[in-house]
Parts: structure tokens; sequence; C-alpha cells
């Protein structure tokens, strides 16, 4: 199963004060580009609110937000780059804020699917040298680069 | 054989990364396993048939009498080899 990944899927979110506000960007674009249904920000930020999806990194913290498989249509990945970092809850410690730089939602199509992709995202996730090229990037293009890498080679 | 209930939030994510680890981590140590997920939610009335829950996210939902590991760890890599360990220790019991 492959994932919709291009350049139109990453975004710079600057200024952004909430982390409800950088969510509710992230799926209005989603659904304008018809990739998920309009009932998926409502599942995404309430799934947020109940189970948080930051992760410390203890370097460059990271928050892979992602609702249930009912409201997307295609499988797909949609990335943000936080300037300045925004607070996201802690999914082990939800009581805790962290600084999140960089978000990347997972829109997945098939419950326990999508291994492969999972597996490449997370791998990305442990090696801060490459999430720093990301958040330094001066353009999408670089972005792109580097989470292609991780996506599309073994 | 042991089981172990991996669960994250929605069931769909996190959960599938951290079970695909135990599975390999207990194959290469010779531990026979057999490895379910399903939603923090579902954790109470689940946990009953199996030897050993692992989560994702902070288990708040309830109680449980089997031994509870949380695996953020396999997520960020910060401790992931203790975490596996831990889990195997477990399974071996």
């Amino acid at each position: 199963m492959s994932i919709a990944f291009d350049q139109s899927l990453i975004l710079r979110i600057e200024n952004a004060k909430t982390n409800t506000e950088v969510l509710t960007r992230m799926c209005q674009h989603l659904c304008e580009k018809g990739i998920v249904k309009d009932t998926y920000c409502e599942a995404i930020l309430e799934r947020e609110r109940n189970f948080p999806t930051g992760l410390n990194t203890h370097g460059i913290n990271i928050a892979i937000p992602h609702a249930d498989v009912c409201h997307v249509n295609t499988a797909s990945l949609c990335v943000a780059v936080l300037d300045p970092a925004v607070d996201f809850h802690a999914m082990d410690e939800p009581e805790d804020a962290i600084a999140v730089s960089l978000v990347i939602m997972l829109v997945l199509t098939e419950p326990h699917g999508h291994l492969e992709m999972l597996q490449k995202i997370v791998g990305l996730i442990q090696n801060q040298e490459d999430v720093k090229q990301i958040i330094v990037a001066e353009d999408k293009s670089a972005i792109e680069t580097v989470i292609r890498r991780y996506l599309l080679e073994a | 054989m042991k089981r172990v209930l991996v669960a994250c939030g929605n069931g769909i994510a996190t959960s599938t990364v951290v079970a695909t680890k135990i599975r390999e981590k207990c194959e290469e140590n010779g531990v026979a396993v057999t490895v379910n997920q399903c939603k923090l939610l579902e954790v109470e009335s689940k946990a009953d048939d199996y030897d050993l829950l692992v989560t994702t996210g902070k288990f708040t939902g309830g109680t449980v009498t089997i031994p509870v590991i949380t695996a953020i760890s396999l997520l960020t890599g910060i401790g992931e080899d203790a975490t596996l360990e831990q889990i195997v220790e477990e399974l071996k019991k």
C-alpha cells in the first residue's frame, strides 16, 4: 500500500499559539486536498485531548498525531515544522507539556497496517541528526529529501 | 506460549510498531509469544487473557492484575534495548 507524500504535504507553521491551532491547520489542509473526510479534524483533536502524541526525545521533540482509519480517504503523511515550537502533551506522561518542533501526522487507512512506513518514521524520530536537518531546512524540497530517504529506501 | 497485549491510544499505529519489535526480540531470544493489539480503552476488559501488558501511552483506564511495561522508548529510541530486555525477562518468568 503506497503512501501519498510530496512537497504539498509539508507545512511551515509560524507563531502558532496552541497545538489545537497547529492540528486544525494541518487537518484543514488535508481536507482541502481530499485526503481526509470532514470528520477527520474533530477526530484528531479529540484523540490528542484523550491520548496525546508528543514524544519526548530529549532533543527535538516530535508529535505523531493520528486518528481512526474511518476518517481517511487516502493513506498519506503530513509534516509540519513549527517555528517557534508549540506545546504538546507527552504520550507517556499526559500531564507533562513538551515543546514540539516537528509534527508528523500519520494519515492511515489500515488498522494494524502500514507497518513498514511506521517503522521508517520511528527510525527517523530516533535519528536526531536528520530531524535537525528537517527543522533547519531552508525550503520544502530539503525537507522532502530527508523524509523520502526514510520512506523510500529499505 | 506467553501472550502479550500491546495497547496504544487508537490501537492502530504505535502499537503496530511496538508489537513487531516485541515479536522480533522474542524470536531472537527463543521466547514463544503471541502478541495482540488493542486500544487503551479496551485494556481492562481484555487484560485477563494475557501474561503481560505493554503500552505506549499512559495506562489510566482501570486496574489490571498482570504486569505492565511502558514502552515509549520503543518509539523514541531512548532506553529501547533496556525495555526490550525487561519485556523478555518478564516473559521468561
